[in-house]
């Protein structure tokens, strides 16, 4: 019974849809009939991974028009004034859901106009930076790729300029409830629908581009972890497992720089806490990391950003240079009431590498200064402001940011943390910028740990024991008191970075409590970095 | 008609002679007299000329008369208005129109005719004979009750004026008494007719009665009911000074006034119509049914304006006398009159739902972009092809229908109608889009926009940039397929036809009315009440405010008030109460005074802004003490003195992409002016911008000079900066101005310094790592426990405390101050010191005024007391111990803050002084002294280390003396004395 119900909806959903249609039934409640129906439909596991996905490996094209698919995405634009649509047709017919958006209505038929009702409408793209594991995780592997590159019609609208990915108009019937609570850039996955239209906006235009639109049925948030993780992990073996993950950064990407891989794997762990006291991610500045050996191809990305990529499921490169500064925006700018998008426009969750290897000298315009603004402002602050006409909006972000730097500090960034990078063999034999398919992977089984260790770091939560406490307080003050003048004694800023490094630790050993062995490690660690610096 | 001359006719009309003859030679002279008087005044009979130029400036009404003069109308002497051939009320709309073509457009739309000047069967469709042309109003409703309504009305409110106009000629100049019994009449007329019931489509509403019902509001209104209403609510409700003043019948004053200006608008606050019992129905009928009955509301302002302008004429009133007050009645009726309803509370634009479809909704919202002004279509005018018959179709929900074949039985030829531009009737129209302002956005979300079509009066009132209230009739309509096609689309695109606009609708960001030109962008109309509040928007609202008064109110009489809110400030930063303080204070700022007279538009300005420098070690959170105020400051701007280019700082002239035109953006200084600007890295800052904060800190202004625009900003900003010391750490033993690298002109603009260090001790330590632990590591933060006030409600205390609170220095604060001040002084004082330190100088004077202010303004004092005084002296001391004492001699000088040198250290340059010369003179002679040979020597001889700064700043004095001459460059300078 389910599995037909399930068939047809997969099959023909605007059938479905019309079915569930009765005219005389109150309108109102007609959209939480069609999101409860097929939600129940794809309630049971993995029903929903038989809808086909719209991402950019499938991009709508593939798709036949009014077809069901699912859509992972991120809300980019949640402006659009919502629409109005007839919900009740001529003969009583089911409205919404694009259906009757083309049947052109001669204009001497009345409008009833108390059957009009509205939808919210948004502007949603595929996750940015979303890894490829992920996809395949949830989507399969990807379709036959006979197809061209999917070219977005609105490319200003992804993060990452020239970037492929999928963007559309979704227009969710379910209004108030649903409708006001997307946020931007929250993660959502959608099913419903998929049309061509124009633009809501462009209405108005002679001839308005189309753009594919999703007309929602149901929807689901998305977690900051993509696929679902949990913390603690059951295993006995987490610290062992740990020790081989930071192995095997340090020993494809970094050069054999075991603490350089458990800085870059804490601060990606990283997470906002609490924001009044504000308790956010730690930044961390990676310096001595080589430039790519021909400055020519300075588009190289770094092995780490791959091997990164293979573990976190949401990683974004922002490869600085005077062009990405001076030409492209970093927050979302809202252009002739089109929210144009910015580099830094990222999920929650995310982790944001900014790489300054492609830096060259020369002049900084004030656009320029404005994005270097805006980054700095993401790192201290989490939050984002998007410009728009006479006004700015506050955005509340939560990425972890990991600068790589070849000087001795950031050129434009105050990191919370810097560590000079110490390659245990030579960096001439050591290549930073290997291809991504030429990274070591460790066996699957293995890998899927490393990303179940990650994920569940991301989400968990640590708490702090009376004794560990006091320890940590006593701990402190003997250490100032052991300074050998005012200068060198240990601030209350320090104090704060290594509390926020030990509760990282203890996520990333999936401990349910701050001991002091944790935070002797944090100490240690913390220690060995400072001797790195002054040395 | 037969009544004896008036008198004083002759004279009269010779001046209407002699003016015309006049017209063209004095043309709008400007003198202000009385010229009301003057028509039936016969000394000035013999001065036309004098006449003419009073009335040029002002007098529409006899512009009006010249007008239609100049075109040929002729006015007949003795009988100004009802003699045949003049316009008569019953034949002037058909005549008067052909006659004035200029005027065409303007001519009520309600008139029971077809105003078809040529010759043209015309037949109007679907009955729709009289067209209401107000753009912003397309009514679907049939107007054609009024025509019979209103002709039995016209007749009978002729009837008393021929009456009145007979007993004028009798005895003319005689004050008769008016009786009000033929004008009481009038207004019933309309009710009393049985065929008239009329209904609006769908509904149980009455037309007829709705305008009665209006009609007796405009009556009878008076503004002791809407206080009474106000009461009712619970509302802060206007005092009136004199009985009288609540008992003034409110809108035919306003009526009156609309005449005297010539306005044609009148705002209607709808929550009077509320406040009024008899007409409480309406208040419902125009929110739900504004398309039909605003135009009711029109028609009978319209026949209540004729109505009192007689009613004037007869009882003599100025102006309105003879034929002037003709001209004012003829002018009347060739007007369109509007009443462009307000007051309804606003709702957030996302909030509007196909519910509210052609319902009377009003929105907040900021203009971002406004179109050029558009004419827009209102009626269009069709010929057939085949016969000229000629047809008139009004604009319904946006759109004209064409009609499909000629109405005209006899010809009925299909598709021959075509548009006759140049007949057609087009309004001012403009699109604005409106979006929400950053306050009504929910969480997360960007902010919504929506299109607004302002028409006529209200086309260029807001501009990109304002904000505004707007009351206006919300509108989907069906979006068409394409232009050329006749099909539509089942999407539908919202707007909002204006009825009303306010400009600046309150708020942090309300645009400072001086920036625009005098009367440029006046709103049309009268009646918003300039005696009303800028705060009377909707109840809703406004019993929220008088609630959040009340609780801080209750806030203020607090006894701990002053530490709580110091806590409040930055919860998460560890004790510094003394700092916290000082910047809450800061926060609430002094008063600013300025001298009423003098030269210069009112003398100079004091500042009441009180600026803090926080100088001490990395890592004490200065930064976030910054971002905290940045938060809860009204207009608090944060930058940090690092990234911020002189531009940013400042403000800068670009294009406007839209209007091609040079605009001003300010930048982060100006924008925050009455705000507090937050400067992180203070000490980073490029000179360039540093020395545009000596102009704001002290001037508080900003000059601009760039493409070509020369202009000084306001900027009256109160100043927090956070500055590192030079060295990572703050060294003690130096004094201040050696441990920053600032200008001592720049430091000496701050108020209160305050030096916050890092420094060991066991006790604090623990303390402050238990407070950082709990705060960093559990998961509930302990603070909660903590008495403290929520960021908005301290946010809605200062801004409560600086609207509001002006407080004034009493006797007994003023002599504490001078007594505290004179004591300051004296510190300095020491008897056996040969040189007098400065311990205080009139800027501490200046501050320590401008602290105490602040002091009674946080405990929402209209005066400075005592108290507040020693509070303020107590922390200028605070502050003025750990900044200005001079490390060396452990005392307290102004001078280092103030020049950079302490007293200590001019007396400590001049013993090197003295010792470098005997050197020179002593052993070196003509050859000189290597530079570090000097040193080392002197070092030798003096109980303390010999600084090289120091060294090097007397060695410059001597050489400015002309008593030295130094040779070599760096480490082979060699110093040699001048003989002579």
């Amino acid at each position: 019974m389910v599995s037909s119900l399930l068939a047809d909806a997969l099959a023909n959903p605007t059938a479905v849809l019309e079915d569930l249609f009765d005219p005389n039934a109150v309108l109102d409640a007609f959209p939480a009939r069609v999101s409860a129906h097929f939600s129940t439909v794809f309630a049971p596991r993995d029903a929903l991974n038989e809808i086909p996905p719209l991402s950019p490996s499938s991009p709508p094209e593939i798709h036949q028009n009014r077809a069901l698919v699912r859509f992972r995405a991120m809300i980019q634009d949640t402006s659009p004034s919502p629409q109005m649509y007839l919900a009740r047709r001529k003969h009583a017919l089911c409205g919404g859901w694009g259906l009757g958006a083309d049947d052109a209505t001669d204009r001497d038929d009345s409008i009833d106009y108390a059957d009009l009702r509205e939808c919210t409408v948004v502007w949603a793209v595929s996750v940015p930076g979303e890894s490829s594991w992920c996809s395949t995780a949830l989507d399969g592997t990807s379709v036959s790729t006979g197809h061209a590159t999917h070219r977005a019609l609105s490319p200003h609208k992804f993060p990452m300029p020239d970037a492929s990915h999928v963007g559309a108009q979704i227009k969710i019937y379910e209004s108030r409830r649903t409708g006001e609570s997307l946020k931007a850039t929250d993660l959502y996955t959608f099913v419903g629908i998929l049309t061509s239209e124009p633009l809501h906006a462009d209405l108005e235009l002679a001839h308005p581009p189309f753009v594919p639109t999703l007309h929602v049925v149901f929807s689901q948030p998305v977690r900051t972890t993509i696929v679902p993780r949990e913390y603690p992990l059951a295993s006995p073996t987490t610290s062992e497992l740990r020790d081989e993950l930071i192995a095997w950064i340090a020993d494809t990407s970094l050069a054999g720089d075991r603490d350089a891989a458990e800085w870059v794997l804490l601060c990606g762990i990283a997470r906002v806490q609490s924001r009044t006291p504000p308790i956010l991610p730690l930044t961390l500045t990676l310096s001595r990391f080589p430039s790519p050996p021909s400055k020519t191809d300075i588009s190289t990305n770094p092995t780490l950003s791959h091997v990164l990529s293979l573990l976190f499921p949401v990683l974004n490169i922002l490869p600085l240079s005077l062009n990405t500064l001076n030409a492209t925006s970093f927050a979302p700018e809202s252009k002739n009431e089109d929210l144009h998008s910015g580099w830094l426009q990222l999920p929650s969750g995310s982790v944001c590498l900014l790489t300054e290897s492609g830096v060259t000298e020369g002049k900084v315009s004030e656009r320029g200064l404005q994005n270097l603004r805006a980054a700095q402002e993401m790192m201290n602050a989490q939050t984002l402001e998007y410009v728009f006409p006479y006004s700015r909006f506050e955005f509340n972000t939560d990425v972890a940011f990991v600068v790589l730097t070849e000087g001795k500090r950031s050129a434009f960034f105050q990191t919370n943390v810097t560590i000079p990078l110490k390659p245990a063999k030579s960096a001439m034999e050591f290549d930073f910028y290997r291809d991504g398919s030429d990274v070591a992977l460790p066996s699957p089984q293995k890998l899927e740990m490393f990303r179940a260790l990650v994920g569940g770091a991301k989400i968990g939560n640590v708490s702090i024991g009376v004794k560990t406490a006091e320890f940590i307080q006593e701990d402190f003050v003997k250490e100032r008191q052991a300074a050998s003048s005012p200068s060198d004694a240990l601030s209350s800023d320090d104090l704060i970075h290594r509390m926020m490094l030990a509760r990282l630790l203890a996520l990333s050993l999936h401990e349910t409590e701050i001991s002091v062995a944790v935070w002797e490690k944090a100490k240690a660690l913390d220690t060995r970095r400072k001797t790195r610096i002054s040395q | 008609m037969s009544s004896p001359p008036a008198i004083d006719f002759p004279t009269s009309d010779n001046d209407i002679e002699m003016e015309d003859g006049a017209e063209s030679s004095m043309p709008g002279a400007p003198q202000a007299q009385q010229p009301l008087f003057l028509a039936g005044t016969p000394s000035t009979a013999g001065t036309p000329a004098r006449r003419q130029r009073s009335n040029a400036p002002d007098s529409t009404p006899l512009r009006g008369v010249t007008a239609r003069r100049a075109v040929g109308l002729s006015t007949p002497k003795r009988t100004p208005l009802f003699a045949p051939g003049s316009s008569s009320p019953l034949a002037f709309p058909s005549s008067s129109p052909a006659k004035t073509p200029r005027r065409r457009v303007e001519l009520p739309s309600d008139r029971p005719q077809d105003s078809d000047p040529l010759d043209f069967p015309s037949s109007p469709i679907a009955a729709k004979t009289p067209r209401n042309r107000r753009g912003d109003i397309h009514s679907s409703l049939s107007l054609t009750p009024n025509r019979s309504a209103l002709r039995p009305q016209r007749l009978d409110y002729n009837a008393p004026r021929r009456d009145f106009n007979d007993l004028n000629s009798d005895a003319t100049h005689l004050d008769v008494p008016l009786s009000s019994a033929p004008q009481l009449s009038a207004p019933a007329a309309p009710s009393d007719e049985p065929d008239e019931i009329r209904a609006i489509w769908g509904t149980t509403v009455n037309l007829a009665e709705t305008m009665k019902l209006f009609r007796d509001f405009l009556k009878g209104f008076k503004p002791k009911y809407r206080a009474a209403h106000d009461r009712e609510l619970g509302l802060h409700t206007r005092v009136f000074s004199t009985p009288e003043e609540g008992e003034v019948v409110l809108y035919e004053t306003y009526l009156r006034q609309m005449r005297q200006k010539g306005d044609s608008n009148l705002n209607l606050d709808i929550v009077n119509l509320l406040a009024y019992p008899p007409s409480r129905k309406l208040h419902a009928q125009l929110y739900k049914y504004p398309q039909e009955v605003i135009p009711a509301m029109d028609q009978v302002l319209k026949d209540l304006m004729l109505e009192i302008a007689d009613l004037d004429q007869q009882a003599g009133m100025e102006g309105m006398e003879g034929a002037e007050g003709e001209a004012e009645i003829a002018d009347i009726m060739g007007r369109v009159y509007k009443v462009r309803p307000f007051g309804l509370p606003a709702v957030n634009m996302r909030e509007l739902n196909p519910t509210d479809t052609d319902k009377l909704v009003a929105i907040k919202g900021l203009v971002i972009r406004a179109t050029p002004v558009i004419p827009d279509m209102k009626v269009a005018f069709f010929r057939c092809l085949t016969c000229s018959h000629t047809v008139q179709v009004e604009i319904d929900r946006g759109k004209i229908e064409e009609p499909a074949r000629c109405p005209r039985d006899v010809c009925a030829s299909v598709g021959t109608m075509s548009l006759v531009h140049n007949r057609c009737e087009f309004a001012d129209r403009q699109v604005i889009r409106l979006q929400e302002t950053p306050d009504a956005v929910p969480d997360g979300q960007t902010p919504h926009t929506v299109s607004l079509s302002v028409y006529d009066e209200l086309v260029d009132v807001a501009k990109p940039g304002d904000r505004l209230a707007v009351t206006g009739i919300f509108r989907s309509v069906p979006v068409r397929v394409n232009p050329r096609q006749r099909t539509l689309k089942s999407l539908f695109k919202t707007y909002l036809d204006v009825v009303h606009v306010k400009l600046g609708a309150g708020g942090t960001l309300g645009f400072d009315r001086s920036t625009r030109p005098a009367g440029g962008d006046r709103l049309p109309g009268v009646g918003d009440g300039g005696d009303e509040d800028e705060e009377s928007g909707g109840d809703g609202r406004q019993t929220r405010k008088a609630e959040l008064e009340a609780k801080l109110l209750e806030l203020s009489r607090r006894p701990g008030v002053y530490d709580l809110l110091a806590r409040s400030l930055a919860p998460s930063i560890w004790e510094m109460d003394d700092v916290k303080k000082g910047i809450l204070l800061q926060l609430f700022g002094g008063t600013n005074k300025s001298i009423a007279r003098g030269g210069g538009g009112g003398g100079p300005r004091y500042r009441g802004d009180i600026n803090v420098l926080l100088v001490g070690d990395p890592g004490t959170s200065k930064s976030q003490i910054l971002q905290y105020v940045h938060k809860i400051a009204p207009r608090g701007v944060y930058t940090s003195g690092k990234g911020s280019s002189a531009v940013g700082l400042t403000a800068y002239v670009t294009r406007d992409p839209d209007s091609k035109q040079l605009v001003l953006e300010s930048g982060a200084l100006v924008l925050s002016d009455g705000g507090v600007c937050c400067i992180d890295e203070f000490d980073k800052m490029s000179d360039a911008t540093r020395s545009v904060l000596h102009e704001v800190m002290e001037q508080q202004t900003v000059s601009i000079a760039k493409a070509g625009i020369i202009t000084t900003l306001n900027a009256r900003t109160s100043i927090l900066a956070a500055a590192n010391p030079v060295g990572s750490k703050y060294d003690v033993n130096m004094p201040i101005t050696r441990n920053i690298d600032l200008p001592p002109t720049l430091i000496s603009r701050f108020d209160l310094l305050y030096l916050v260090l890092d420094r060991v001790d066991e006790a604090l330590d623990r303390k402050l790592a238990q407070h950082l632990v709990g705060l960093y590591l559990e998961d509930a933060p302990t603070r909660a426990s903590e008495d403290m006030l929520p960021l908005h409600e301290l946010s809605a205390y200062i801004d409560y405390a600086r609207s509001k609170i002006h407080p004034v220095i009493t006797e007994v604060a003023g002599t504490e101050l001078v007594r505290s001040y004179v004591e300051m002084r004296n510190m300095g004082d020491d008897p056996r010191a040969s040189e007098k330190r400065i311990t205080a100088t009139t800027r501490q004077l200046e501050s320590m005024i401008r602290l105490s202010e602040a002091h009674a303004r946080m405990r929402f004092s209209e005066f400075v007391e005592l108290e507040d005084v020693k509070e303020a002296v107590r922390l200028m001391r605070e502050a003025i111990r750990t900044s200005a004492m001079d490390p060396r001699t452990g005392k307290i000088d102004m001078g280092m803050l103030n020049t950079g040198t302490g007293q200590g250290q001019r007396k400590l340059r001049e013993d090197m002084r003295k010792e470098v010369l005997s050197l020179l003179d002593g052993a070196g002679g003509a050859r000189g002294i290597k530079w570090m040979d000097a040193i080392k020597k002197l070092g030798e001889q003096s109980s303390i280390k010999v600084d090289a700064a120091e060294f090097t700043e007397v060695i410059k004095g001597l050489e400015n003396e002309g008593l030295v001459k130094v040779v070599g460059e760096r480490d082979k300078r060699t110093i040699r004395r001048i003989e002579g």
